[in-house]
């Protein structure tokens, strides 16, 4: 071999030892776009696994192209290529790599050297994407084109088009026999000819570099008016903030308003339903999202269009009920429930919003939440959201109370009792049968806040022969007297009762401070029997009865009570006089009062 | 410290600096544009000249930064400015449409500009730029070669991917032209029949119409002269297509909004199909029911890409579109709605473009025909109340003083069709005209001239238009003339 001969050999084998090292490393390239691809569809992009995989990948693409400045792959459908030669293979259609770009049209990839992570994890993103969509629902070539990349850039010809377009239909193509336009001849009218003679006449007599100007006088009224079609500066700005803010659209916003002006629209029946359904689609998708602010804002406008249909089409109203019908499903409210579960702090209000738009019916899921709720913030919100639903309909809220939720119970109670309506104390009523304490005593206070009402009033006798004292007692602080000479007979009979004595000391008050209430002149009499000389038996609790029966006449400021507490200065116990005596200086003292006050 | 450490150490100082924002680069391509027009009327050493070249070096310095060197890369319609796409609104397109056509003709893919560039050097080749007209096959070749001739050495070209190179091929805008008429028809057929359809096809054929707008957006235009092609609906709507593509690019929107406003405009009309065909093909006027029942078609297109089974794949732009194309300005038109205030600017940008395509096709209710200059002046005048008037500003400033399509009588006697209008405001009434007569009124198939040319001698024009003509009245068909320059690119 000669030495040019060896010079030569040796540079091919140079060359053909740096050619598969090219080879080895596109082929380490896509295999580890392969594999972090695959990465990507079990992991999100932040995940350290997949984060290290691209990373990987970045330095690979870019060490190749820091050397070879850019790097070309042929799309085969189920192979990678580069410069002919098989680089990456997947056969199974349904996962392989290459076939998600030929499947599209593309037919080369091309990587540039000042490739960026970012533009390297957008497209592997949107690899990801296309592999996650059903394939009439995905097309790489389109989403690239809109991501116009400037180091990842392809190949996809318009003949592709051409084969899903034209299967199944006729050529739509047309031609044109260029012959055909110059068969002929056209005949210039006499004004055209003239205006062409004009023009050269004109022409002829102006000095050059004129022509623009005087172009201009001839033509001027069959032109448009240029000096109108160039946009000032403001009106660039203009127009570009009119751009700006339409980027600025909500589409669901949108889309929600273009819904409702399409069913505002729409008189066919069976088409306005048609439209429904989709709505209902899609707000249902809305709400499997997450999304209950959209969710809102779909069942808040259906309201509204309900309204705006008041008595013009019976029809339509009766549609969108059904409409509403089917959020509150049992269906709906059970993927309600669900979602609740998962819901962000940040979503509370949205989700309420939406459940307040489902009105009464969504009180016990409500009410489901609120018992199991452990955030005081969330619970409080929910709180609120019952209580202005409920404000529309006590009879929901009653179906919601229940004696083993005494929490939510009572601020239902007090919302009731604060409407102040009739209508509400038979739900109060209901209460007396409970065994949870805590709720008795609100439905009490409850009643007890309906102080002009014979009603109430019964219904909290009811609470005076329960079990508990607590209840007693509270039932006592609260019931008006409204001389009904039976009811009161029955309570004076149980005060002159000799088990009377030996009842708790704060019942007995509660009794006798009602009986004080009432002023009447045979309650004082039964009151003023408790006044007397204590004795040797019971003397603690006979004491404890005088002093609260003295206590008693002192607030009823009858003249018979103030009569009996005069008699009672006679009794031997010097701390029974003192007390009467204090009592009645008591009394003076706030008439002198009241006298002066109103002189 | 080594010279690895403080490669790191600016490295890291140039990473904590703001890379160029996209005012600063598209400030670098205006200098580029002002030194290339300057350098076009003035000699090298022209003081006007030297300051633009100036500031333009300034602004090159400024960009190169990590890697030694800044460049500047076109890709199919894109522009980037070390690698950042450079965002171009519709006050600076023109500066887009420029370096797009200088670099194709050069067949450039990147420029790229090395630190040690110096005045001289960019001089030099501003100038080489500007005074080469290179349209030959060779044209990169010629020009890396022009460069080395100027010694300049800091500034380098690389050339157009392969498939990049291939000249706005106008046959194949064509058959794209038709082959969207040919979707159309499928799609509107596969609805009657309540057959799934993929709205990706539309997509893709909406961004392959919008590469060849970017590319020829004259030829594309002409296209639109093409009327009642296999009825009017589907004619008309890929004109309006087009016509919103236009539009929508010199407005300035992105590449994603350009796609749902083709898709918009695509199926603007949908709703026509609903409309018995002895209403919209009526010669007569619509009396009143048949007014009632046509004015529903926004509604019913609304519905229907409502109800399309791809929904999430319709843009919700298209479903406004679709309902709004009929609403004025002012509210006026129909659909009256019952709440809804705001008209979307994608239906304000596919009403224009409707009006216009619909007002220049013969509809056998009208008896009034309109030329497309009539047609503009027409809505300048009377659409205030109608359109947006800044978008319908910039519609006509697109269409120009002499539309794409319109037939003109040009001094010599001869006879033309505009074929591309000129960018140029100076010579906005002097567009380039591709002559179907000679001066003898005989039909012929001539060449396109452009009608800024000046005899050598004289420094007078060759042609100038005298009037827009009927093409009706000369039984001229516009249409073919873009047709058959397809046929022969």
């Amino acid at each position: 071999m000669t030495n040019s001969n060896l010079y030569s050999f040796n540079r091919k084998v140079e060359k053909k030892n740096s050619g598969e090292k090219q080879i080895e490393q596109i082929k380490e390239i896509l295999m580890m776009l392969g594999k972090t691809i695959s990465q990507m569809k079990i992991f999100s992009f932040s995940h350290p696994g997949a984060k290290k995989f691209s990373d990987n990948l970045y330095d690979k693409l870019k060490n190749y192209l820091d050397k070879y400045l850019k790097l070309e792959i042929g799309i085969e459908e189920t192979f990678f290529t580069f410069q002919g030669e098989n680089v990456y293979s997947d056969e199974k259609l349904n996962r392989s790599l290459p076939f998600i770009f030929f499947k599209d049209g593309m037919q080369i990839l091309f990587f540039y050297k000042e490739l960026k992570t970012e533009e390297l994890l957008e497209f592997l993103e949107i690899i990801k994407k296309n592999f996650e969509l059903p394939p009439e629902k995905r097309d790489i070539v389109s989403d690239l084109w809109e991501k116009d990349f400037a180091n990842i850039r392809y190949y996809a010809p318009d003949n592709f088009l051409e084969t899903i377009i034209r299967v199944g239909i006729e050529s739509a193509d047309y031609s044109i026999d260029p012959k055909k336009l110059s068969t002929g001849k056209i005949k210039l009218s006499p004004k055209g000819k003239k205006k062409i003679e004009d023009r050269s006449s004109i022409i002829s007599v102006l000095e050059k570099g004129k022509e623009i100007e005087t172009e201009t006088k001839v033509d001027s009224k069959h032109k448009i008016d240029t000096q109108t079609t160039s946009l000032s500066d403001k009106e660039t700005k203009n127009l570009e903030s009119l751009i700006d803010s339409n980027r600025k659209i909500s589409p669901e916003d949108e889309l929600t308003s273009l819904f409702m002006e399409i069913l505002y629209l729409e008189k066919r029946s069976s088409q306005f339903t048609a439209t429904l359904e989709i709505l209902e689609q899609c707000l249902q998708d809305f709400i499997k999202k997450g999304n209950f602010y959209r969710a809102f804002q779909i069942v808040n406008s259906v309201q509204e269009l309900k309204q705006s249909f008041s008595g013009s089409s019976k029809k339509k109203i009766r549609l969108i009920n059904e409409f509403l019908e089917e959020t509150r499903n049992r269906k709906s409210l059970s993927m309600i429930e669900d979602l609740s579960k998962r819901l962000n702090a940040s979503d509370i209000d949205d989700f309420l919003a939406y459940l307040k738009e489902l009105g009464p019916q969504i009180l016990p899921l409500l009410s489901r939440l609120y018992e199991e709720g452990k955030e005081t913030y969330f619970n409080e919100r929910i709180l609120n959201c019952i209580k202005e639903i409920g404000k529309e309909s006590i009879p929901s809220l009653m179906n919601i109370v229940q004696n083993e939720k005494p929490s939510l119970t009572n601020e239902i109670i007090s919302l009731i009792s604060k409407s102040g309506h009739k209508k509400t104390l038979q739900f109060l009523a209901s209460f007396a049968g409970y065994s949870n304490k805590p709720i008795k005593c609100e439905a009490i206070r409850a009643l007890g806040k309906f102080k002009k009402d014979e009603t109430a009033n019964k219904i909290l006798a009811t609470f005076l022969k329960d079990s508990d004292e607590g209840i007693r007692i509270l039932a006592y602080q609260n019931l008006h007297y409204f001389r009904e000479s039976f009811f009161l007979d029955q309570i004076i009979t149980m005060v002159g009762h000799k088990s009377f004595i030996k009842k708790n000391g704060l019942e007995k008050k509660a009794i006798l401070d009602f009986l004080s209430t009432t002023r009447d002149a045979d309650a004082c009499s039964s009151i003023k029997n408790f006044i007397k000389n204590p004795g040797i038996f019971q003397r603690s609790k006979k004491f404890e009865t005088c002093f609260l029966a003295i206590s008693a006449l002192q607030d009823m400021q009858t003249q018979e009570a103030i009569k009996a507490l005069k008699d009672s200065r006679r009794i031997r116990n010097k701390k029974i006089r003192h007390a009467c005596l204090s009592a009645i200086e008591e009394i003076e003292s706030k008439k002198n009062f009241n006298k002066k006050v109103l002189s | 410290m080594t010279k690895t450490e403080e490669k790191e150490k600016s490295r890291t100082q140039i990473k904590k600096k703001e890379i160029i924002s996209n005012e600063e680069s598209i400030d670098l391509i205006y200098r580029f544009y002002m030194a290339f027009k300057i350098s076009k009327i003035y000699e090298p050493n022209n003081t006007v000249f030297i300051r633009q070249l100036t500031i333009l070096l300034n602004l090159i310095k400024k960009a190169i930064q990590i890697d030694e060197e800044t460049s500047l890369t076109l890709s199919q319609t894109t522009l980037y400015l070390n690698g950042k796409k450079i965002k171009f609104g519709y006050s600076n397109y023109y500066i887009f449409k420029f370096i797009n056509k200088e670099f194709r003709k050069r067949k450039i893919g990147i420029l790229s500009f090395n630190k040690h560039l110096d005045k001289e050097e960019l001089k030099n080749f501003i100038f080489l730029l500007s005074k080469k007209d290179l349209t030959t096959k060779d044209a990169y070749k010629n020009f890396l070669k022009d460069m080395k001739q100027q010694g300049i050495k800091h500034i380098s070209a690389e050339p157009l991917l392969s498939f990049q190179k291939i000249e706005a091929n106008k046959k194949d805008a064509k058959k794209l032209f038709f082959l969207g008429i040919a979707h159309l028809k499928e799609f509107l057929k596969k609805q009657k029949e309540e057959r799934t359809i993929s709205t990706h096809t539309t997509r893709r054929l909406i961004q392959s119409i919008f590469n060849h707008l970017v590319d020829n957006e004259s030829f594309l235009l002409g296209l639109t002269t093409i009327k009642n092609f296999d009825g009017y609906t589907l004619n008309h709507s890929m004109n309006v297509t087009v016509l919103s593509l236009a539009l929508g690019k010199r407005l300035g929107l992105n590449r994603n909004e350009i796609a749902d406003l083709g898709v918009s405009a695509f199926f603007h009309d949908f709703g026509k199909l609903e409309i018995p065909k002895k209403i919209l093909l009526k010669t007569g006027k619509l009396d009143k029911k048949e007014r009632i029942i046509i004015e529903k078609h926004p509604c019913f297109g609304a519905e229907k890409l409502i109800q399309m089974q791809e929904f999430h794949y319709v843009p919700f732009r298209a479903i406004n579109v679709a309902l709004e194309h009929h609403i004025g300005e002012n509210q006026s038109g129909y659909p009256k709605y019952l709440k809804k205030k705001s008209i979307n600017l994608f239906s304000k940008i596919v009403k224009i473009a409707d009006f216009f395509d619909a007002l220049t096709t013969k509809r056998p209710y009208r008896k009034k025909e309109f030329s497309r200059e009539e047609a503009l002046r027409f809505m300048q005048k009377e659409g205030r109340r109608e359109f947006d008037p800044l978008i319908l500003k910039v519609f006509v400033n697109m269409m120009g003083i002499y539309p794409i399509g319109t037939l003109v009588l040009l001094d010599t006697g001869e006879v033309g069709i505009v074929f591309e209008t000129n960018p140029e405001s100076h010579y906005i009434s002097r567009p380039k005209v591709k002559l179907v007569t000679d001066k003898n009124g005989k039909k012929i198939n001539g060449k396109i001239v452009d009608l800024t040319e000046v005899y050598s001698k004289t420094k007078k024009y060759k042609r100038s238009i005298i009037k827009s003509l009927n093409p009706d009245k000369y039984k001229i068909k516009v249409s073919d003339y873009f047709i058959a320059e397809a046929d022969a690119s």
